[in-house]
């Protein structure tokens, strides 16, 4: 199957206000795009770090590298995520169009796509409750073809750094987020792998994910 | 997913098509899947230096009763194939034949099947507020709306595994220093390397999130965001420290376990249910105002229209006991043939948890004046019938010592020699002091006629000397057998977290 590749990177951090906006894309426009037998996508996501995964400004007290978190009925505290930064990374990932067997395998479960109720019925279109499964249906298959062999991770990178987790609390006019009072560790983590200072961690996955809704 | 799949064009949808979804929720199967984080790639928790920090090293003054810096590293977590055939954390091939040898299998097949698959969805499910007041009563006109992410119910044996770092005494900062920088063996302290592979599946788990529902003017909780897991594991577990010989054994670097050896747990079941839909939820809490925080399970409403619901009691049972004894001498009944008890079974199962190390369990019999055979909807739960209980009758036996196949149990490397497993107590005393007992070779009897004297002469010992007074058993395996925890009910707990010597 010949399979027209797109490539799209997306650089999603620090966006100058001068970008484009994105816009839908018509009905005309639509009809040009040749690419119906697949799309395969790389996404690459900076957060505070430079090409080379160095922090930028991320050392001191407030620091600019953090991450607020503020749940309903804790108004006014703050889960703060301090000396945040990271990279994130997917490699040729591909998304195709696919259709599900048509025969059931031996973990089936009809109860799966039943609705609730005292009356269920099949959330399935054309299936009965005794056969309400999904065989046959369209899907849209994710996969990673591009995944090399044994000891080859190269489909997902993902470098985290969290120096500090520590709430942070209103104070007048000042929302907890803008404060750093607790300036100690309270919780860190890193992502990142033995091979160098600030290495991506380094994923692979194999085989092929199936998403359909119902 | 050995079927046949045909491929189709990426097209938009028509309008029959789009009317054909009901939206109600997005399915995720994975077939012939894996996914292998590389051996070098770690996520970690990053240690500070505590209050009352260890200064010097060895056995003086400034190195007792104080603390050291620790940091945990998880390197190159995995999903593969259950396989007896596979890799190493170093790449190197692993087929030793070992059930539970092997870190890193190949792809499995139907992990998450497409007619059984993930599910996430929102919805809003009938239920009963922190109040005890009904939530959802009316379907056409819901109230509350949750999300929730389901795994699939039936699916294969899979294994999880990864490899571990405890560093103690490091002094590197992590932000701007290599592993090999500041390492705690450098500064007094220590490094062990583990590997942790569980064989099995999470079928049934279920993990939620939905607002709190505790309303009032001075609410405990309030209305906040909160989370519902409930866990289910069942399979195989080992925990190894024993590296091979030319394993690098250094910080960074992945290692080479032996094939076989550590500390095993087999055939395990557990369900641990961490939250009630509604009225008991994981919520995020403050801690004092100096930046610490706790995560908390709730504490069960204090209401007596929760009671029936949270604790699950049978009809004429209120302390609880018959209950869990019916629900262990029925575990494998569904609660649809538990007569006028379903509803009190299905709210017991939904709340109590268990967790079974091995397959032994007590085949306990509820016998009642009208039912001797026990159906779980009439069965000896009655007020009458309660002091009933027949009995224990073992469903499987409890694994021998040296049993691998079964239990908990601890296990030498291949090759290794064999271990000192555990005491050997002396199981007789003697007023005349080792120099007259405890010969390995015993065969002495004190006077025949009473008196209570004894004599190493005539039937005495052969030989003088200390006997057997041996305290350990040198063994390749030990099995401590066993063990079940059934009716685990969890009425509130709260992990904190604070900065060093704050909280």
């Amino acid at each position: 199957m010949r399979t027209t590749r797109s490539v799209l990177i997306a650089l999603i951090f620090l966006l100058p206000c001068s970008t484009l906006a994105m816009e839908p894309v018509n009905d005309e426009q639509l009809s040009l795009i040749t690419g119906q037998q697949g799309v395969q996508l790389t996404l690459k996501l900076r957060n505070n770090v430079d090409e080379n995964f160095n922090p930028v400004g991320c050392s001191g007290a407030l620091n600019p590298c953090r991450m607020g978190l503020e749940f309903a009925g804790r108004e006014g505290i703050w889960l703060m995520l301090k000396d945040y930064y990271g990279y994130l990374a997917l490699n040729d990932i591909r998304l195709t169009s696919t259709t599900l067997p048509g025969t059931a395998t031996a973990f089936s479960n009809t109860q799966r796509f039943l609705s609730q109720g005292s009356t269920p019925t099949c959330l399935i279109s054309g299936k009965s409750v005794a056969g309400c499964l999904p065989t046959g249906e369209l899907a849209m298959k994710v996969s990673y073809p591009q995944s090399g062999p044994v000891g080859n991770y190269n489909d997902f990178s993902l470098f985290m750094n969290i120096g500090r987790t520590a709430l942070e609390f209103d104070d007048g006019a000042t929302p907890g987020f803008m404060r750093d009072v607790a300036s100690g560790s309270v919780l860190g983590f890193r992502m990142s792998d033995s091979s160098a200072l600030n290495a991506p961690s380094q994923s692979k996955f194999m085989g092929d994910a199936y998403v359909f809704g119902f | 997913m050995n079927r046949t799949i045909t491929t189709a064009l990426l097209l938009a949808l028509d309008d029959s098509e789009m009317s054909s979804a009901h939206g109600a929720g997005i399915a995720v199967a994975l077939d012939n899947f894996a996914y292998l984080m590389a051996p070098t790639s770690y996520l970690e928790q990053v240690g500070t230096a505590p209050t009352n920090a260890c200064s010097g090293y060895g056995d003086i003054a400034s190195n007792r009763n104080c603390w050291r810096r620790g940091d945990l590293r998880w390197y190159g977590a995995s999903i593969t194939a259950a396989s007896e055939i596979g890799t190493h954390w170093t790449e190197s091939a692993c087929a030793s034949g070992d059930f539970m040898s092997c870190p890193r299998g190949g792809t499995i097949s139907q992990f998450s099947p497409f007619d059984n698959p993930y599910l996430m969805r929102a919805w809003s499910p009938a239920g009963m507020d922190y109040q005890g007041d009904p939530v959802n009563s009316n379907p056409a006109a819901p109230d509350k709306t949750i999300y929730e992410f389901l795994a699939p119910t039936s699916q294969p044996d899979y294994m999880l595994s990864f490899w571990g770092e405890i560093e103690a005494g490091a002094t590197r900062n992590s932000a701007t220093q290599t592993l090999s920088q500041g390492s705690g063996t450098a500064n007094g302290g220590g490094l062990l390397q583990s590997q942790t592979l569980i064989r099995g599946n999470a079928a049934g788990s279920v993990f939620r999130l939905f607002k709190f529902t505790e309303t009032g003017s001075t609410p405990r909780y309030g209305e906040t965001f909160g989370i519902m897991y409930t866990s289910h594991l069942q399979g195989d577990f080992r925990f190894s420290v024993a590296q091979t010989a030319s394993s690098p054994n250094a910080i960074g670097a992945p290692p080479q376990f032996q094939n076989i050896g550590g500390l095993y747990f087999r055939n395990v079941e557990a369900f641990i249910p961490l939250g009630q839909l509604y009225y008991q939820a994981l919520v995020l809490n403050a801690v004092g105002t100096d930046g610490g925080f706790s995560v908390e399970l709730t504490q069960v409403p204090d209401d007596p229209n929760v009671y029936p619901t949270y604790y699950g009691q049978s009809s004429g049972d209120d302390r609880g006991f018959l209950t869990a004894l019916q629900h262990l001498a029925y575990r494998n009944t569904p609660c649809s043939g538990w007569g006028a008890n379903s509803l009190n079974c299905t709210n017991y199962r939904a709340s109590h948890g268990h967790v079974r190390y091995g397959d032994w369990h007590p085949d306990l019999r509820i016998y009642s004046s009208t039912t001797p055979s026990g159906d779980p909807g009439d069965s000896g739960i009655a007020a009458g019938a309660r002091n009933l209980i027949n009995g224990y009758i073992d469903s499987d036996s409890n694994p021998a010592n040296g049993d691998d196949g079964d239990g908990i149990f601890f296990r030498a490397c291949d090759g290794c020699g064999p271990f000192n497993a555990y005491a050997q107590r002396t199981t007789r005393i003697d007023k005349r002091g080792e120099t007259s007992s405890m010969h390995i070779t015993q065969n002495y009897n004190c006077n025949s006629d009473g008196s209570g004297g004894c004599s190493i002469n005539g039937n005495g010992p052969t030989q003088n000397g200390p006997g057997n007074t041996g305290r350990v058993f040198p063994t390749a395996s030990v099995n401590l057998g066993d063990a079940r925890m059934e009716g685990l009910l969890i009425n509130r707990f709260e992990m904190i977290s604070c900065q060093a010597g704050v909280c």
